[in-house]
């Protein structure tokens, strides 16, 4: 199995600044170029007015983070590449931070493959806490986004809203093949709400796109 | 000053989705081949969502409004037909003799993406849309075609 202990400085949570702190958006993780960060369109949206990155001080997954302790630190991004097809997006900051992440797809994950994610679940609550979630791939599936159609990877687990933008690696070598990107909901959900929770998407098919659209991204 | 532009403007319209960054050019182009129209595809590009998915993101993602195409057209036409709040950002523009269509695109995208409050890489992809949907013709005579429903600050500046 891959040591992911380095995770913690390759995965961050995305946020927008204003008037009231920063407001969580959803996950997002280094790429192997000097500042370069990936996560999901829809969560760093069409303007990177006040789009920053939020990362708290830790040293290891396995170390207790202190939900009460609200202290982050934060580093402005603008977007670089958006590809609102594959629902990909890459974010720049002007740091020097990269990884040595090892860039593959769909293709290299058929059906039983062990997955590990790292995001950050519920963070629509404001919940900061970086998590990690092993599964497995239950099938691989060609969903279409306004017109074209898309490599994704449907995950076993159940994810919350602040996951979108999380890399999905392969649990044996460490190797990103997706990124969250949502549930199957028939229509894209959205018709009913009960107490903030879409109850189409409660189950266990979770959808990752392909890493693979990336890598003409930056 | 505009000659340049116009060098670009009749040639193949083509070139200026042929010019963009691959993961770009491929969806817009197999798009096009399908049979949509230059506004259909911008549309596409605006909306697309995956289909029958529910995203996880925290928040509602800013930007994108309905009219949001109508928007940028407009600012378009007020940067190519003159209007003064983009007098040094057209003079920068027409300056560089030589630069090809992606730095033209991606000029105007940096340009225009300010008042439309978003970041110029998304909208790039829907200036080259619409500068290949204007079809052999010169800026001015583009312009003079143009409905009078852009205010311009100022005229003169072709």
């Amino acid at each position: 199995m891959f040591d992911f202990g380095g995770v913690v400085n390759v995965v961050f949570a995305v946020g927008r600044t204003g008037p009231a702190g920063v407001q969580l958006a959803g996950s997002a993780f280094s790429l192997n170029k000097a500042g370069c960060f990936a996560t999901a369109s829809h969560v760093a949206g069409t303007d990177d007015a006040g789009l920053v990155l939020c990362a708290r001080k830790l040293t290891n997954l396995n170390e207790y983070q202190d939900t009460s302790d609200s202290t982050i630190q934060v580093f402005p991004v603008r977007i670089l590449a958006s590809d609102p097809f594959h629902d990909l997006a890459v974010l720049k900051a002007e740091i020097p931070h990269q990884t040595s992440l090892a860039l593959a797809g769909a293709d290299d994950a058929p059906v039983g493959t062990q997955l590990s994610s790292f995001g950050f679940p519920h963070a629509d609550h404001g919940r900061m806490v970086l998590t990690r979630q092993d599964t497995e791939v239950g099938a691989r599936v060609l969903i279409t986004s306004g017109g074209i159609k898309a490599k994704h990877i449907v995950l076993n687990i159940q994810a919350r809203p602040g996951q979108s933008g999380s890399p999905i690696f392969r649990s044996v070598d460490g190797k990103l093949v997706g990124v969250l990107v949502g549930s199957y909901a028939p229509g894209g959900g959205g018709g009913i709400s009960l107490g903030g929770i879409d109850p189409h998407t409660l189950h266990q098919t979770t959808h990752a796109v392909s890493a693979e659209y990336l890598r003409k991204m930056y | 000053m505009a000659a340049y532009l116009d060098s670009l403007l009749l040639d193949e319209p083509a070139k200026w989705i042929a010019e963009l960054p691959e993961y770009q050019r491929e969806p817009l182009e197999k798009l096009l081949k399908d049979g949509l129209s230059h506004d259909q595809v911008a549309q596409q590009w605006l909306s697309a969502s995956a289909e029958n998915t529910y995203r996880f993101a925290a928040t509602n993602p800013a930007g994108k409004k309905d009219a949001f195409l109508d928007n940028l057209k407009k600012e378009l036409r007020a940067f190519l037909c003159g209007d003064r709040k983009y007098r040094k950002e057209r003079d920068g523009l027409f300056g560089e003799k030589g630069q090809g269509r992606a730095f033209v695109v991606s000029a105007i995208a940096v340009a225009i993406a300010p008042y439309l409050n978003v970041a110029a890489p998304v909208i790039a992809p829907l200036i080259a849309l619409s500068l290949a949907s204007i079809g052999k013709i010169t800026i001015n005579a583009w312009c003079g075609s143009q409905k009078d429903d852009v205010e311009l600050s100022s005229r003169g500046d072709r």
